[in-house]
């Protein structure tokens, strides 16, 4: 019966996802007609199959590697950077309200500026060079993840605080044991939307302030008015922040199965 | 575990001074927002207050919640979501001793509670009443000094609850522990505690032996509480075939579950006396026939005076109640009595 059962959740995901990939072949159908018929200029919208060949094309010839390869690590250096701090901060915060009230105006100050908002500054403060898209990948991941940290934090039911107290745990042992964990999914979600954040952050840098990385191969493309290597730039950009928000998907759902 | 408050005051508690007899356990009864809650905190650690706290005569005001050594059990189930039944069981073990020790020894409480087969579950694959039995099982695995339960089967159903308070009784009596036991319900309160407590406003206004409160006068805010018990004296009682007693009460027999001892007065709360509009002369036990001789109402209830025979009883029904009846002073009535409401002392 149970094992029954799940065949029939498993034949059900799989209908799901059959289902989700129809409407992507269909748009990339059409594409391909769009890209070979005469009403759109080829220079314009190639076809999606010309897209493939020109990515076969980047990745032979290394530059869509050696790009990439940059962008990538600069996302993982500013973004665990960024993340770690942010959650000890966050959790420190939204543990010891006197620390909290010392540091939450300061906080709530920087928290809004966009992250891109900091690169004039950080360009005249560090130059252009790989300490410039670390630290705005850095400011960018920070303030959003100790923000929800704090918030995952403080929101535990005080009643599982008090019931470990009376079992004879100290502050600390609580932090650890209790809060943290319970704090978790709200800690992953602003991880999950950084990462993603992270990615489109980095772009823009790369556009306007660093001669390489993906987002650097994409205005060369565009100097040369060459549509294909930026749809495939575009491409690799939104298979990476899949791939980044699935990763803290799939390790949130590994370390809160209790949920 | 004897426990000793001497002017206990804080925020809400008024000078509550309170003794609880070691392996004791004690009910605290009190309206909504009386300061039970806020005394089970105090003497757990977790609320500030003055004055003193005595555990086994030694003052233990100097003494942080997690070195109390109190047991507590909240009014929502409060079992770690993220923790399985076993790391929930041993986590207060786990405070003081080596994990796998405090693993085992959770194991071992699991297996004497008959809840071994829910070890590798999370809480939230459980039904509330499994939950609270494995709260009570981990309440109780650290051994504590004493237990507080603030209502703990108040998010059970009825019947869960009954099994759980009779499983609980027998285990904190078997273990000898000390508890304080927090509820609303006087029958709850009868059916777990060897003495009870009211609480009102802060203040401690009664304590005594379970049914004392039922036979003794009291301050009008304890009796507005209780709701003014009928108060029956026994002239005669004789033991029927069946088991049962019948107490001769003025001109109305009563019949009363086995006792024992001795009895002489009989407490019923105009609650629990029933009344309905006679159709017919009734056959039935603790069903006799009164006369209405004065109706008054009181937010939204009514309090029926009865003349039955010589006695006089009070009688409380809600207003639709009334409204159906149709009664009048004058009517003659069908009076009902509960075997299981009926205190003795």
């Amino acid at each position: 019966m149970v094992k029954h059962k799940l065949k029939s959740a498993r034949a059900s995901n799989l209908n799901d996802a059959k289902l989700g990939f129809i409407p992507i072949m269909a748009f990339l159908i059409i594409w391909e007609i769009a890209g070979r018929s005469d009403f759109v200029s080829r220079g314009l919208l190639p076809p999606f199959t010309e897209i493939l060949s020109q990515f076969y094309e980047l990745v032979k010839t290394g530059i869509l590697i050696e790009n990439l390869g940059k962008s990538v690590i600069r996302v993982l250096a500013g973004f665990s950077m960024g993340a770690l701090l942010g959650i000890a901060v966050g959790t420190v915060m939204g543990w010891n309200k006197y620390i909290d009230k010392i540091f939450s105006p300061l906080i709530s100050v920087l928290y809004p500026i966009p992250a891109l908002g900091w690169l004039p500054i950080l360009m005249l403060y560090i130059g252009i060079g790989e300490a410039l898209p670390i630290t705005i990948i850095f400011i960018c991941s920070f303030f959003p993840v100790c923000y929800n940290t704090i918030c995952g934090i403080k929101n535990v039911d005080k009643n599982y605080i008090f019931a470990a107290k009376t079992m004879g745990a100290s502050s600390m042992t609580i932090l650890k044991t209790i809060v943290f964990p319970l704090a978790l999914p709200t800690v992953f979600t602003g991880l999950r939307l950084e990462a993603g954040m992270a990615w489109r952050v980095i772009i823009a840098a790369e556009m306007v302030a660093i001669p390489t990385g993906i987002g650097a191969l994409m205005m060369k493309a565009e100097n040369l008015i060459r549509m294909d290597i930026i749809i495939v730039c575009l491409l690799v950009l939104s298979v990476m922040t899949f791939m980044f928000e699935r990763f803290f998907m799939k390790l949130e759902a590994n370390l809160t199965k209790w949920k | 575990m004897e426990i000793k408050t001497k002017n206990l005051s804080n925020f809400i508690l008024k000078n509550v001074n309170l003794d609880i007899k070691d392996g004791e356990i004690f009910a605290l009864l009190g309206p909504n927002g009386a300061g039970k809650t806020t005394l089970l905190n105090t003497i757990s650690g977790l609320s500030p207050y003055y004055g003193n706290i005595f555990f086994n005569g030694s003052s233990i005001n100097d003494l942080p919640a997690e070195k109390r050594g109190a047991g507590y059990l909240f009014q929502e189930i409060c079992l770690f979501p993220h923790m399985t039944v076993l790391e929930n069981t041993a986590y207060p073990l786990k405070t003081k001793m080596d994990k796998t020790i405090a693993n085992e020894k959770a194991t071992e409480i699991l297996k004497s509670m008959n809840l071994l087969k829910f070890a590798n579950l999370y809480p939230g694959r459980l039904s509330g009443g499994e939950k609270q039995k494995i709260a009570i099982a981990r309440a109780l695995s650290a051994k504590p000094r004493i237990l507080l339960l603030d209502e703990p089967f108040k998010s059970i159903d009825i019947n869960t609850a009954a099994h759980l308070r009779e499983e609980l009784k027998n285990l904190l009596k078997k273990l000898k522990v000390t508890a304080i036991y927090v509820t609303h319900s006087f029958s709850h309160a009868e059916e777990m505690a060897d003495r009870s407590g009211i609480l009102i406003d802060g203040k401690l206004l009664h304590t005594g032996a379970k049914h004392e409160m039922f036979f003794k006068s009291h301050k009008n805010e304890v009796s507005n509480f209780i709701g003014s018990p009928n108060i029956l004296n026994i002239d005669s009682l004789k033991t029927l075939d069946s088991g049962l007693c019948e107490a001769q009460c003025g001109d109305i027999k009563i019949v009363l579950p086995p006792s024992g001892g001795t009895m002489g007065k009989l407490a019923i709360l105009s609650k629990d006396i029933g009344i309905a509009p006679r159709n017919e002369s009734s056959t039935k036990f603790n069903q006799f026939e009164g006369n209405i001789i004065d109706i008054s109402e009181k937010d939204f209830h009514f309090k029926i005076k009865i003349a039955a025979g010589k006695n006089i009883l009070f009688s409380e029904i809600s207003k639709p109640v009334f409204d159906n009846f149709k009664i009048k002073t004058g009517n003659k009535i069908n009076v009902t009595l509960n075997l299981n409401n009926i205190r003795m002392n």
